[in-house]
């Protein structure tokens, strides 16, 4: 079963500076939703509340099953996941990182050991399993940490700029792990990148924020050919410089 | 200067030949501050963790009544022992004064705010993402904080090793309570006063050895534990 995600006139402060101001959009199940703006405009925010890391100050983020609400809770974030563009690594093996949230959910140990080793071979790190995870690299961690959501068969999948220390190599691997979840799990994927050529390729819906509001989101097709709104229409040219 | 190379030379025969005496009170010094320190650790640990990753009323006051306590006088605490284990205290009862375990439990007093401090540093020094990232891998309440405090284990353990080092190395009050009764509350730090005072340097300086040779352990375990002799 795939998860919807709702935002009603969503508010965030942080201090005096309001991070989201009246967000509404809806992430529809087993879509892939990519998320563009500029720096600043609330995306992470976004995905924070959407991992239920954050509650918001005014508003409501509304999760559902079919057609079923879903309560926010920890059944609920064990149906999800987030992977940063600085993921973190527990100070212990790649393997326990990788295992870590399959042991959270029940998983069997025999079943814990043959997912990791599927989803490190997938992103190319087979034989990392023993290394100490805070020793790799910022690419490698990144693919570890691909592969720690992709192990865990989330439900929805939240990426903020999940592939902006991959090669081009590490970027393509990426999204064919992100098409493979949506097509063969069903997953629903919120990424947010600054990658238009990728956020092309890989969208079914796209939204464009900007001052803390979703100010255009819809159908990625007309969104990307013909944007109603003046400022996401600059973003997508490349005309909009900051 | 000769009676200090006699000294030496006697000493190093004490500890060679195996000196009943001399490992006796080494031993008792290990036990006591092994134990102190156990104790300490399994109450200290939990409380500082607890303070760095749960909030709760009282919990700033807690944090700084454990950091003015980590300075805590051995002497003055070997009184508060002293008083509430004397006859006339409230565990008078008990009759654990001049005794092993009152040396302990002296001890113990004095290491607590040490590690729960220490603790409460280490814990409190990891960052937050550590916590978020076990959110997002679907762990909640204890499971987050056990990864916290386990992302923190090298900077806890070196707590626990100065808990030691600050034990073993404790005399005042340990004499208050223990009373420095040969073979039974004698340990390293109260038998040197002692065969000091008395002008008998061999088993003092025996014991000073060890003790050295301790502290030089317990350093080279907390350089250890701090990330190694690399850097």
């Amino acid at each position: 079963m795939s998860l919807t995600v709702e935002f009603n006139d969503v508010i965030k402060v942080y201090g005096k500076k309001e991070a989201l101001d009246g967000a509404s959009c809806r992430f529809n199940p087993g879509r892939i939703n990519v998320l563009l703006g500029p720096n600043g405009s609330g995306k992470t925010t976004l995905l924070r509340l959407a991992a239920l890391l954050e509650a918001p100050d005014g508003g409501s983020v509304v999760f559902s099953g079919g057609d079923l609400p879903v309560s926010p809770g920890t059944a609920l974030m064990q149906r999800m996941t987030l992977v940063s563009q600085a993921p973190v690594m527990f100070n212990t093996t790649v393997f326990i990182n990788m295992a870590y949230g399959l042991h959270m959910r029940g998983c069997e140990e025999g079943e814990v050991k043959r997912r990791v080793r599927d989803a490190l071979e997938l992103v190319g790190m087979g034989g990392f399993t023993g290394a100490r995870a805070t020793s790799l690299s910022g690419g490698e961690a990144q693919r570890v940490a691909i592969a720690r959501a992709y192990a865990l068969r989330p439900e929805l999948l939240l990426l903020d700029e999940p592939s902006s220390n991959l090669d081009p190599d590490g970027g393509a691997v990426f999204e064919d792990i992100l098409r493979k979840m949506n097509n063969e799990q069903g997953t629903t994927v919120v990424i947010v990148t600054h990658n238009l050529f990728q956020a092309k390729r890989l969208a079914h819906a796209a939204f464009f924020m900007y001052g803390g509001k979703i100010v255009e989101g819809g159908d990625a097709t007309s969104f990307f050919s013909s944007p109603q709104n003046a400022v996401t229409a600059k973003f997508i040219s490349g005309e909009m410089v900051f | 200067m000769e009676t200090i190379l006699n000294g030496f030379i006697k000493a190093l025969s004490l500890i060679v030949s195996l000196d009943p005496e001399l490992y006796s009170i080494i031993l008792l010094s290990l036990k006591v501050s092994g134990g102190a320190v156990l104790i300490a650790s399994l109450a200290g640990i939990p409380l500082g963790a607890a303070c760095a990753l749960r909030r709760f009323p009282g919990r700033r006051s807690l944090v700084l009544l454990l950091n003015t306590f980590m300075g805590f006088p051995p002497v003055v605490a070997g009184l508060l022992i002293y008083l509430v284990l004397s006859r006339s205290g409230p565990l008078g009862f008990m009759g654990l004064l001049y005794s092993p375990t009152a040396m302990v439990i002296a001890q113990s007093v004095i290491v607590f705010p040490i590690v729960a401090g220490l603790s409460w540093s280490a814990a409190a020094s990891i960052s937050p993402r550590i916590r978020e990232t076990a959110l997002t891998l679907g762990a909640s309440g204890f499971a987050v904080d056990w990864r916290v405090v386990s992302e923190a284990r090298m900077q806890i353990l070196s707590a626990v090793i100065a808990g030691f080092g600050r034990a073993i190395a404790e005399v005042g009050a340990v004499l208050i309570v223990g009373g420095n009764i040969a073979g039974y509350t004698r340990m390293m730090t109260t038998a040197i006063a002692m065969e000091t005072g008395k002008g008998s340097f061999e088993l003092a300086i025996a014991l000073g050895i060890v003790l050295l040779s301790v502290a030089f352990l317990v350093n080279i375990l907390l350089r250890l534990a701090q990330g190694g002799f690399g850097r």
